[in-house]
């Protein structure tokens, strides 16, 4: 059938597109004399109706019960009008012409518009490298540990850029410990793994901060593999790069910021799972990224108990190995199994015989490298990590031997009122002292939470809370001895949300709380810039 | 300017007193009113981000004079012309008026495609070239889009292009001329008003009536409640975060963004054009409607006729139809209706949004074009038979769908196999079902139609086409986590129940009872019920209405 001079027929008629062009020719004839007089009554209504309102606003100012309504207020109001007085400041009315040009606001608006400039320089010189499509990381070469002191530092290309925002330390040492290991690595000293734990609410729950610093940090210091795992996920939002996570739907869990094990014996992870048999997990080494691609040994993490079940193990395709958590006392346990280094599935899977409760798993490598754990807590305040009993925590991390523990909550802090900040330093104070409770612990670095954003009249603006948070974190940060990131200045200080969401991309969503993936990436960059810079001048103070 | 605002109050108060009493005075009446059109587009409230600095008026000036100037150079050529004896000095009259036309085409969708389309073309380059394996990057200008630009260049073009082809007397008054294009209700985010429709109501005095201003009052307090509770509130409780970062959601969760943005997007919209035809009308002018239920369409086509009704028609009448329309081969008409649908679509670009509206466009496009095929394709009398013929090439184009979802949207090949196959599914469906008949029969349509545009709704929201691709991802990895308890308010589910409900009625219901209310309420008893909703919406909005989502356009 042709379609040739067919016009569709009911019931399509209706469609944009069909029918013909039945426009006629219009003359603008005739002219505006003004017309006669208009109806009795044609202004009535509208007129009642725009009285009312304009007397509804001048009510909100002139009567003091009705101060919440005034649609206009200042905290100073101009020329001495203090009946316009109010608790915001709103931005003068038809800003653009009066506000930006006649009160010179535009002043402020460009040093905000250099401020973005900056933030989008940084943003496009970070988002225009796509980290997933280099070549796969290239081990370094191992030199033998004779306990020698370390060949010179050498510099790397990297330690150029300039740090948005540098880590404050509470003494020249405070990292020490953490940098001394990594120098380690970086010299491609046999065995020398630098661990480092990273906790943090939804900021880091998609894994792009942590992913971005250990990427990078791989990257500059070798791959020793993804390191701690779930089993199951908590949440939607629990997604690790460079890893392929399958299964785990059939585990029963528990999360800690549900407070649902009286125990606390979370793991690690802060998420427990445990299943009577049939539950599985398949973990496998990435195969779309440079790091990641390899493994030489996987521990199993979980919890020995008088009538636990059996753990089956599989590694690709080969023989099972059977875990028993079966054990007279209760206690935390730790299994190994190590495989030649390279790509491989492991199938971690519940195998009856009673109850098995496991923490997660941790893949790893032993080649001279970085391991960065990737730990978050979608939807923690401070306090749920005080849920974890305190030996059980500390042991756990212990067990890990981590050269540096990164915390990076406060996000879900903001929503606290005021009167209890001081009920947040402690609390905050308490997190890194059990955290920290071993006999040497590790070394700590407090990431800030990220700029959030109010909407206040038609503009957005630094929740306030944001800078009282962090002077907290900062506080007990250099009380205990930690390295401290401000997360807000590095972002561009005050004022930064706006910007950062008016990005392109946006770096932060439109929320206000969230950063989107690209604004984690930006962020996880500037941390991983600023350790360098402290790195470079301890490698510098210690060489000589 | 945003309408929901105290500024616009502030505004709006003394051009409607000034518009009433100077009714029986035609030039201080005209004066005013394209002063105050000047001073909405120029004095935006401070909103993140901020408004184009006010001397990107120039641009609205420029447009207004350069196809003043054309219209009137178009006429007197085409006087010349007919006057003529002459043909050589006839021709030469042609071909001067066909300059002139051509500089009105050039220097307005220059302007525009310059403002909004140079950054696209850039990263289009960018990313053709490194396609090729060529490393190179374009530069990115980071070019402000003047506020409206999309609308007014259409509306000022409808001009010059009605009076080329001899449609429209050139209009003589530059005033008049300008007031056509900056009169400010329609002025930044439409409807899109056509000359032959504005013009001839200059020519006579406003209308003005207690009944026009009753009218006037609805459609306002309509479009208020629509754009800050159905628009803005949705966007701010869910549409916002989820769109942010997708891959933090559940593929449940994911959708239901997709349906409740559909709302929101309609809803702000279509609240921004009540406003703007209820405002106008409140000063004695008429403004076309610009939304007809249009998630009730029955087809893609009818979508469109129902939805922006006044930029889709605009294209229709000065694109689809002078390139031939549907009088000409099957494949000129089908390229015709492609090329129309795919500049609807691609209309709607905004800055940032990369490969999103080529993908949106083509969507629609496509769309338009099976419904076309699909109404007036030869029906065999077995279905069967239908069936084994088309099989071979639905087969194809399942495989076609998956491989593009697969390689361009980077979704595993388990979802782009479902992504396939449910558009063969839907594709058969629409094909073999009548569309009349049964009730039943139109409701599915209604129902496919609907979710259609959802669906495409991705790739039109998306801020990126990066976050389209994750979108796309989450969506078809079908989790089973489902919608994760205290996502969903009470009250945002409640405010979409009844977006839908109210969507979903015959429009006269509302249209008819809530002008009937506004109709029996006293004058100050609706200031009182209005102050109370602005009230409301400062209380609910922290006094922060989002700009227009079609501002960005």
């Amino acid at each position: 059938m042709s379609d040739r001079d067919t016009t569709p027929t009911a019931p399509g008629e209706s469609g944009l597109l069909d029918g013909e062009d039945t426009r006629h020719r219009v003359e603008l004839v005739g002219e505006d004399d003004g017309g006669g007089r208009y109806a009795r009554g044609s202004f009535t209504k509208i007129g009642g109706a725009l009285a009312t309102m304009t007397l509804a606003v001048v009510a909100s100012y002139v009567v003091p019960q009705l101060s919440f309504a005034r649609p206009w207020t200042a905290t100073e109001p101009p020329w001495g009008l203090t009946a316009l007085q109010g608790e915001r400041d709103d931005p003068v009315p038809f800003w653009n012409l009066i506000g930006r040009e006649l009160l010179d606001e535009g002043a402020a608006q460009q040093q905000a518009e250099q401020k973005a400039e900056q933030t989008a320089a940084i943003a496009d010189a970070v988002l225009k490298v796509d980290d997933d499509a280099a070549a796969p990381l290239v081990d370094k070469t191992v030199i033998a540990d004779t306990g020698d002191k370390l060949p010179p530092y050498r510099p790397h290309p990297d330690d150029a850029e300039v740090p948005t925002q540098t880590i404050e330390l509470p003494d020249e040492g405070a990292l020490d410990h953490f940098f001394a290991r990594l120098a380690r690595t970086d010299a491609g000293v046999a065995g020398a793994v630098t661990r480092a734990v990273h906790w943090g609410d939804s900021v880091v729950a998609a894994d792009h901060i942590t992913s971005t610093l250990r990427a990078k940090m791989q990257q500059r210091f070798g791959d020793a593999g993804h390191g701690f795992h779930l089993l199951a996920k908590p949440n939607a939002s629990y997604v690790h790069k460079a890893i392929e996570f399958r299964d785990g739907e059939d585990w029963s869990r528990c999360y800690i910021i549900n407070n649902c094990k009286s125990d606390g014996l979370y793991g690690l992870g802060g998420t427990t799972v445990w299943s009577s048999g049939g539950a599985q997990t398949r973990l496998r080494t990435s195969d779309s990224t440079p790091n990641g691609r390899k493994a030489s040994k996987l521990e199993l993490w979980y919890r020995a108990e008088p009538k636990g079940g059996n753990v089956r193990v599989r590694v690709d395709d080969g023989e099972p190995t059977v875990v028993a958590t079966a054990s007279e006392t209760a206690a935390d346990g730790w299994h190994t199994i190590t495989v030649e280094d390279g790509a491989h599935e492991f199938e971690i899977r519940a195998a009856g015989g009673g109850k098995v409760r496991l923490y997660g798993a941790v893949i790893e490598r032993d080649v001279p490298g970085v391991v960065w754990d990737g730990m978050a807590q979608l939807g923690a305040f401070t306090s749920r990590m005080l849920y974890f009993e305190p030996a059980h925590i500390r042991d756990q991390i212990a067990h890990r031997d981590p050269a540096l523990l990164v915390f990076m909550f406060g996000g879900n802090d903001l929503l606290l009122p005021e009167h209890r900040l001081d009920e947040y330093r402690d609390t905050f104070r308490d997190m890194l002292t059990r955290f920290r409770a071993q006999a040497e612990p590790p070394d700590c670095l407090v990431l800030s939470p990220v700029d959030h954003g109010v909407r206040e009249s038609q503009r957005v603006v630094s929740n306030p809370m944001v800078a009282k948070i962090t002077a907290i974190q900062r506080e007990i940060a250099f009380e205990q001895g930690c390295g401290f990131f401000d997360s807000q200045a590095a972002m561009g200080g005050d004022g930064a949300v706006a910007r950062w969401r008016r990005s392109n991309p946006p770096l932060i969503s439109g929320d206000l709380a969230h950063l989107t993936d690209a604004g984690q990436k930006v962020l996880g960059h500037m941390v991983y810039v600023a350790l360098l810079q402290r790195y470079v001048e301890y490698r510098r103070r210690t060489d000589g | 300017m945003l309408f929901p605002t105290f500024d616009f109050l502030l505004f709006v108060i003394p051009v409607l007193l000034g518009t009433w009493a100077l009714s029986h005075r035609p030039l201080p009446r005209t004066l005013l009113l394209l002063g105050a059109s000047l001073f909405f587009y120029m004095a935006g409230p401070k909103t993140e981000p901020p408004p184009t600095p006010w001397y990107y008026v120039g641009l609205l000036v420029f447009s207004t004079v350069l196809d003043y100037a054309c219209g009137l150079g178009i006429a007197a050529q085409d006087r010349r012309a007919r006057q003529s004896s002459d043909g050589t000095a006839a021709a030469s009259a042609q071909r001067a008026k066909n300059a002139i036309f051509a500089i009105s085409l050039v220097g307005n969708l220059g302007l525009l495609g310059y403002f909004k389309y140079t950054d696209f073309a850039f990263s289009v380059a960018t990313d053709v070239a490194h396609a090729l394996g060529i490393e190179w990057a374009a530069p990115s200008l980071r070019l402000l889009l003047p506020v409206g630009i999309s609308f007014y260049t259409f509306q000022s073009l409808s001009y010059t292009i009605d009076v080329w082809r001899g449609r429209l007397t050139a209009e003589r008054s530059f005033l008049k001329f300008a007031l056509f294009v900056t009169f400010f209700p329609q002025l930044v985010a439409g409807p899109i008003v056509r000359a032959d429709e504005f013009l001839p109501q200059l020519h006579r005095p406003p209308r003005i009536s207690a009944a026009r201003m009753e009218e006037g009052l609805f459609h306002v307090f309509k479009g208020l409640v629509k754009k800050v509770v159905l628009g803005d509130w949705i966007a701010s409780q869910l549409t916002d975060a989820i769109f942010a970062s997708p891959e933090q959601y559940t593929s449940a969760e994911l959708l239901f963004a997709l349906y409740a943005f559909t709302l929101q997007l309609y809803a702000d919209f279509s609240g921004y054009s009540d406003i703007a035809i209820g405002v106008a009308k409140l000063m004695g002018y008429d403004l076309p409607e610009n939304f007809d239920r249009p998630y009730q369409a029955k087809n893609v086509g009818e979508f469109w006729r129902r939805w922006h009704m006044t930029l889709s028609t605009w294209l229709r009448d000065y694109l689809f139809f002078p390139l031939g329309g549907s009088k000409g081969s099957a494949a000129r008409t089908y390229f015709n209706l492609w090329l129309t649908m795919f500049l609807v679509g691609m209309w709607h670009y905004s800055q940032g949004t990369s490969w999103n509206f080529v993908i949106y466009a083509n969507l629609h496009a496509a769309a338009i074009v099976f419904n076309r095929w699909n109404r007036i394709r030869a029906r065999g009398a077995s279905r069967t038979a239908e069936l084994a013929r088309w099989a071979p090439a639905l087969v194809a184009a399942g495989a076609a769908i998956a491989w593009l979802v697969h390689a361009v949207l980077d979704v595993p090949w388990a979802g782009a196999w479902v992504m396939g196959g449910f558009a063969v599914v839907m594709v058969l469906v629409v094909a073999w079902l009548p569309e009349n008949g049964h009730w039943a029969n139109g409701a599915l349509h209604v129902l496919l139609t609907f979710h259609f545009t959802v669906l495409s709704r991705v790739f039109f929201r998306a801020e990126s086409f990066d976050v389209a691709k994750r979108m796309c991802q989450g969506l078809l990895a079908f989790d089973t986590h489902g919608l994760r308890p205290g996502l969903i308010t009470p009250w945002v589910g409640l405010a979409l129940a009844v977006g839908c409900i109210y969507h979903f009625t015959p429009r006269r219901w509302v249209d008819e009872h809530g002008l009937a209310a506004v109709r029996r309420l006293p004058g100050w008893l609706l200031g009182l019920l209005f102050a109370a909703l602005c009230l409301g919406l400062m209380l609910l909005m922290g006094s922060a209405p989002r700009a227009f989502i079609y501002f960005n356009f």
